[in-house]
């Protein structure tokens, strides 16, 4: 069996997982900081 | 001819993908540690050369000694490597026909090996980490930068002169743990490597929201202030050098294993000490946003310049070997002038509950004690667990 194209693309999602857990994250605490200078 | 042209264009371009893949892999882990130690800490480690060598030396010289050893024992033709003659000239069939072969029909020996390596790589990084610490800790940041960047140029002369490390000039060829792997040995090599920088990235998270992160950003901010309260700044210094020195040298033994081959010219103090201050500074030091956005930016373009640089030939009218420096150097310059703090600045350290403008106003008192529980109220890894528990 060619193991190759799903390693390829276990490659591809964890390049991605990072950066949108980071991004995710950037915006909830940047939208909290706002918040709470609002407040 | 077209599907036979669009093969080999998508055959480049995935190989491209791939290569940019591993590359981004290792050096987001050497520029997250380093942003640990300069971004959050204020050390200023410009040997990260050094540590990532150090990996690639637990490879060169205890796994490929151990893996000779044990084929020895187990009966293999394995020809004489004690001498230094023996250990350069000898290696490529002791690697290359012995031990590959060997590998290619025990994937668990292959494995034991790799998992070996890397534990060899975290023990010696955190030791050279703690051993460059020694002369050069108690000192101020400039004089810490410059006994760190000789050290890493120290480290890289004695690899090239002293043969039993690493083959001297001529380099090792080290064993190939995926040779049991029937496919692209790249592809597996990128998805260990992504793997590696997705657990160091949880474990500096978990790191920095910890309050011994926020002591780590109070000694960058004042260390006397923090001296004077009784916290230990110059120990607190060395564990964030042994530290993520330790996880660098993780980079150098994926490195070697990447290559099979290990020599000083693979662990360049440009290669693995300026470009991941390139990307750094680029992307905004102090947060894991701008580290990985640096990084990403900065791969890529290296990588395109690389593959495609018989393209760029056509417009450019200078040497095209100098295309990539003089380009990705123009732009540290345009970021230091039009954005010193990078691609994404640090933002202010959130804490529900904390509202720094009220405290610099002194128009609220914090409960510091109950600041880093609600922080951590939701649990640490979940994704969206975290609540904004209302402006202070």
């Amino acid at each position: 069996m060619n193991w190759d194209p799903i390693l390829f693309w276990v490659m591809i999602a964890l390049w991605v997982i990072m950066p949108t857990f980071i991004v995710i994250e950037e915006v909830r605490e940047r939208r909290a900081l706002a918040k709470d200078r609002e407040a | 001819m077209i599907s036979m042209i669009g093969a080999a264009v998508g055959a480049v371009s995935s190989r491209l993908i791939v290569d940019i893949a591993m590359y981004f892999g290792a050096f987001v882990i050497v520029a997250m540690a380093l942003n640990f130690q300069y971004g959050n800490a204020g050390v200023p480690n410009m040997g990260c050369a050094v540590q990532v060598i150090a990996g690639g030396f637990a490879v060169s010289t205890f796994t490929l000694r151990l893996t000779l050893w044990l084929l020895q024992k187990a009966g293999e033709p394995i020809r004489p490597y004690a001498s230094n003659y023996d250990w350069v000239y000898n290696n490529p069939y002791n690697v290359q026909t012995v031990a590959n072969g060997f590998i290619q029909s025990r994937p668990l020996f292959g494995i034991s090996l790799l998992l070996f390596s890397l534990a060899i790589s975290l023990v010696l990084g955190a030791a050279i980490g703690w051993l460059i610490s020694l002369p050069a800790i108690r000192l101020r940041a400039d004089y810490l930068m410059i006994t760190l960047i000789t050290m890493a140029d120290a480290s890289q002369i004695i690899a090239r002169n002293w043969v039993p490390l690493c083959g001297g000039t001529l380099g090792v060829y080290v064993p190939n743990v995926f040779a049991w792997y029937p496919g692209d040995r790249g592809i597996i090599t990128a998805v260990l490597t992504l793997a590696i920088g997705l657990v160091s990235f949880f474990i500096f998270r978990t790191m920095l929201d910890s309050p011994y992160g926020r002591l780590m950003r109070a000694i960058r901010e004042n260390e006397v202030t923090v001296g004077s309260v009784g916290k230990n700044v110059t120990g607190i210094r060395r564990n964030i050098l042994v530290f993520a020195s330790a996880i660098t040298a993780l980079t150098g033994a994926i490195w070697a294993f990447y290559f099979s081959y290990v020599i000083d010219a693979n662990y360049t103090r440009a290669l693995w000490t300026y470009w991941p201050w390139l990307m750094l500074i680029m992307g905004g030091p102090g947060n894991n946003a701008g580290t990985f956005l640096g990084c990403a930016l900065v791969v890529a373009m290296r990588r395109v310049i690389i593959v495609y640089k018989w393209f760029f030939m056509k417009f450019i009218f200078f040497p095209m070997s100098y295309f990539e420096q003089i380009l990705l150097g123009t732009l540290l310059i345009v970021i230091m002038i039009f954005r010193p703090s990078g691609l994404i600045p640090e933002k202010l350290l959130y804490i529900p509950g904390v509202n720094y403008k009220k405290m610099v106003r002194e128009e609220v008192k914090v409960d510091w004690r109950a600041a880093p529980k609600a922080r951590t109220g939701g649990g640490r890894f979940k994704l969206w667990g975290r609540k904004e528990e209302g402006g202070g």
